[in-house]
């Protein structure tokens, strides 16, 4: 049924005829109702009948006048053109353009003009000149705002696909690099790049991935984020198995460890497989920073993890379940400050979390100065106001305030963090530690029985070899570092070796 | 087929934790946490009178409160009392955090094992808690004696065991060491003793001494110096220890106080070729001068080889004095039986059954051996002038 949907709507079979005007009328057509695309008619110096279609602001009218028009009405030929092709003559010897190419097929054509590319149709020709004029207006290069760094590049990805491959490039002189186009989306045609290292890559998972885009059927995509979605491992499990960048030095990065990126067009976001579960805990600084700090950072960063997921619960079972394990003078204090309080520590804890999730979601989209009375407001009147009216006991403000935080410590997660976090309360707040036992087993038998591209998820977590956990919990020294990832990569030795 | 399995097992579970879950759900604030309890029993009825330092934990705006109350409940049985507090208060009392258990002379002297049954039995009592024997008529007014507002008597007592290394002067005895000494064959009970001492107009409770026990009944009381003994021959005098004597040198009684820095106890059986038992005990100690009220400078070694003699010699008197005593209570708290078992198994099998019998006619042969190691900071006496 798509097949056919797809056909129709991509299905103009048509040739170009012979006849300017027939071609021009097979375009109209084709346009009808779309005004922005602009028909230009024109005769050469030798009086030879032309057009020229391009989109309004997509091309770059300033080349089209001085590449394309100036030559074709201004110059003088050489004559004795009756032998020849016209159109490759203008080609060789008229048009100044770096990328031109000659094409009879029209979808070409269609999807050339909606690039921002321009269309030369000569008459008596059945054939059209399709020279690049890309000229729309991109966003400068800026510093990413989803992962800042102290120590780093500063360059972030922008919309434009040709400037984000040029922000990889630069940084990887190497002939090895490939760059693989393509293009998804029925409607959007959404022009993508695969990058990858020959040599390094595996390419079982190449295949994999490029399988995998083939399957896709989509009208449309905005955002990489659409595809991360469509082809990730274990759809339905809350933990990334596809990761996403912003930054163009944690690509190349991910690439020299043998990994694959794609580059969507329209997206500033760089999908990066595969995807380890340690990954959420790398952050690119940590390889810029010295190794002991950025240890401290990476162990800090798993911390993190764990408190964010399991405070509440611990906290939860112990106080209604196991008050046996607290120490008294504690013991005390939160006897102290839970007295009068109207709900059970069970309820007080979802209420909390709520409010917690409710501020951060308030707070992300705002306009900044706003942004900061939703926190004012979140953070005073609700935290303060709550505690002293005795709607909510000190200790859980504090328990739920350090789960909330630790969890920005890898924000990479977060949705992940938060769905592991209600399940573990719920399983404590019935079974007690029991329970929270339980969620502990179930959260650890879901991570490793996910897989992405074919390589395990938690790919390490169970070694015990030294090469294993070099990069993992903590980052050993570049100098010690000299092997690539087994199973991702083709080629282990990461220094360079004379062959 | 698969979903339907999964709907299965998502039924199963669900249903499971729905109906066996929330077992033993308390907030914390519904608990009556109990810091400790003192037993005595009504000599009329015979029943048993618990009285229980409870906690009543609140917060003004944002100080945390913390103060006590105590209650007190009859019962038949020590279980039967405690669950009778309900009647009086609504609330179940908590007993993982009690931390001491204070048992009457009357109930001691009876037979201490009933009242122990239960907190041995019991899942949520704490073995780890330090038993007294109360030298007041009742063992409730200890706990009812009100040291300062906002103070916990239990944990007050409890602070002194935890520091009572460095004063040695009461054995520190968990309730499971008492039961299993209570339990062992050749060793006896003790327990601490506590009493309340007058102090601006209060009272205030004091541990001092040692209550004796042959079997589960107390047979006599130790005051602080024979404690002191009792701990050189249980090998619990370590670091930090304090041996305060006045000796006799110079022609007076010189008081001196000596700290321990190390001390180690062996106690050793010997039968002599009459077929007698000789206890051997070993005491070494490693001290140092911590005060000296003579004129003679202590930092000299002749000085200090005098000190030695003269200290040994009093401990050894002293250690005598408390073994006759306890022969004549008839209890072994020493754990000379156990010493014997220990080294010569076989013997013990014969003598095992009339213990009794020999224990009060065993000969203990004593030798100390104390090393000064130095005199403090400083190396002379503060010399008065003028």
């Amino acid at each position: 049924m798509f097949k056919k949907l797809k056909d129709k709507m991509i299905g103009n079979s048509d040739n170009l005829s012979l006849s300017l005007v027939k071609n021009i009328k097979l375009f109209k057509e084709i346009f009808a109702g779309d005004e922005i695309v602009i028909f230009r008619e024109f005769n050469t110096t030798h009086s030879l009948k032309c057009c020229i279609i391009y989109v309004d602001d997509m091309a770059d009218t300033e080349i089209i006048n001085e590449n394309i028009l100036a030559p074709l009405m201004n110059k003088e030929f050489v004559t004795d053109f009756k032998q020849k092709n016209m159109i490759d003559y203008y080609i060789n010897k008229v048009l100044l353009s770096g990328n031109i190419k000659k094409t009879s097929n029209i979808n070409n054509i269609i999807e050339s003009i909606l690039y921002g590319d321009t269309v030369l149709l000569v008459d008596g020709y059945a054939e059209a000149v399709i020279i690049e004029t890309k000229g729309w207006m991109v966003r400068q290069i800026e510093k990413p705002e989803t992962e800042k760094v102290v120590r780093g590049p500063r360059e972030g990805f922008n919309e434009s696909l040709i400037i984000n491959l040029t922000l990889i490039r630069r940084r990887l002189l190497s002939s090895d690099l490939k760059f693989k186009f393509n293009q998804i989306g029925t409607r959007t045609k959404t022009k993508y790049c695969i990058c990858y290292l020959e040599g390094l890559t595996n390419k079982k998972i190449l295949e994999e991935l490029e399988k995998r885009l083939d399957e896709v059927n989509i009208d449309g995509i905005l955002d990489s984020g659409y595809i991360q979605e469509l082809i990730k491992d274990s759809p339905l499990s809350p933990f990334k198995t596809i990761g996403s960048t912003e930054r163009p030095d944690t690509v190349v990065g991910r690439l020299l460890e043998g990994r694959i990126a794609v580059i969507f067009d329209g997206s500033p976001f760089a999908l990066t497989l595969p995807y380890l579960f340690v990954e959420n805990f790398q952050v690119n600084e940590d390889y810029y920073n010295e190794f002991i700090f950025a240890s401290i950072n990476r162990l800090l960063r798993y911390l993190g993890f764990f408190l964010s997921i399991s405070v509440p619960s611990i906290y939860l079972s112990l106080t209604t379940y196991h008050q046996e394990m607290i120490p008294t003078p504690l013991l005390l204090s939160i006897s102290a400050s839970r007295e009068g309080v109207p709900f059970p520590t069970v309820i007080e804890a979802i209420l909390m979390l709520a409010v917690f999730e409710i501020l951060r979601e308030a707070g992300v989209r705002l306009p900044t100065p706003i942004g900061q009375t939703v926190s004012i407001v979140g953070a005073l009147v609700l935290g303060e106001a709550a505690i002293t009216a005795k709607l909510i006991s000190a200790p859980m403000l504090i328990v739920v305030a350090l789960a909330g935080i630790s969890s920005y410590l890898i924000a990479e997660m977060m949705g992940a963090i938060i769905v592991a976090r209600g399940a573990f309360l719920i399983l404590s707040s019935m079974l007690g530690l029991y329970g929270y036992i339980f969620a502990i087993i179930g959260l650890f038998i879901h991570l490793m029985s996910m897989r992405s591209f074919g390589v395990p998820y938690m790919l390490t977590a169970g070694s015990l070899e030294k090469q294993d956990l070099k990069d993992t919990v903590v980052r050993v020294p570049w100098f010690m570092m000299y092997l690539r990832p087994k199973l991702i990569t083709k080629d282990k030795l990461r220094k360079t070796v004379q062959r | 087929m698969k979903k339907n399995k999964l709907m299965l097992i998502l039924i199963v579970v669900i249903s499971l934790l729905i109906t066996v879950g929330c077992w033993n759900y308390r907030e914390i604030e519904d608990l009556a946490i109990v810091t400790g309890a003192a037993v005595d029993m009504d000599p009329k009825t015979g029943k048993y009178i618990v009285t229980v330092e409870l906690i009543s934990p609140s917060q003004q705006q944002k100080e945390t409160q913390i103060s006590t109350t105590t209650m007190t409940i009859k019962g038949r049985t020590i279980f039967g009392a405690v669950r009778n507090f309900i009647e009086v208060s609504g609330k179940k009392l908590y007993w993982s955090h009690a931390r001491v258990i204070i048992i009457s002379e009357e109930i001691a002297r009876k037979n201490i094992a009933p009242v122990l049954d239960w907190v041995k039995r019991d899942a949520e009592v704490r073995t780890d808690m330090y038993i007294l024997v109360s030298r007041e008529k009742t063992a409730g007014e200890i706990l009812e004696s009100k040291v300062e507002l906002g103070k916990i008597v239990s944990y007050q007592l409890e602070n002194a065991f935890k520091s009572g290394e460095s004063i040695s002067k009461f054995p520190r005895v968990q309730l499971r060491h008492f039961i299993n000494d209570l339990s062992a064959n050749g060793k006896s009970a003790v327990a601490a003793t506590v009493n309340l001492k007058p102090e601006n107009g209060k009272k205030v409770p004091q541990i001092h001494g040692a209550a004796v026990f042959k079997g589960a009944k107390q047979v006599g009381w130790f005051n602080g110096y024979e404690t002191r003994s009792l701990l050189w021959l249980r090998d619990k005098i370590k670091g930090g220890a304090l041996v305060e004597e006045a000796i006799n040198i110079e022609g007076r009684n010189v008081n001196t106080t000596l700290e321990i820095y190390e001390g180690k106890t062996n106690v050793k059986p010997v039968l002599t070729d009459e077929g007698e038992i000789i206890m051997n005990v070993d005491i070494h100690s490693d001290v140092t001068i911590a005060e000296f009220d003579g004129t003679i400078k202590p930092s000299e070694k002749d000085v200090q080889n005098k000190i030695e003699r003269e200290i040994k010699k009093d401990i050894k008197k002293r250690i005598k004095v408390t073994i006759t005593k306890a022969q004549a209570y008839g209890s072994d708290a020493f754990g000379f039986g156990q010493a014997i078992e220990r080294e010569m198994p076989d013997l013990w099998k014969q003598i095992e059954s009339n213990w009794d019998e020999i224990y009060p006619q065993i000969g203990v042969k004593i030798n100390i051996g104390i090393h000064i190691r130095g005199s403090g900071l400083a190396g002379k006496n503060i010399e008065v002038g003028d």
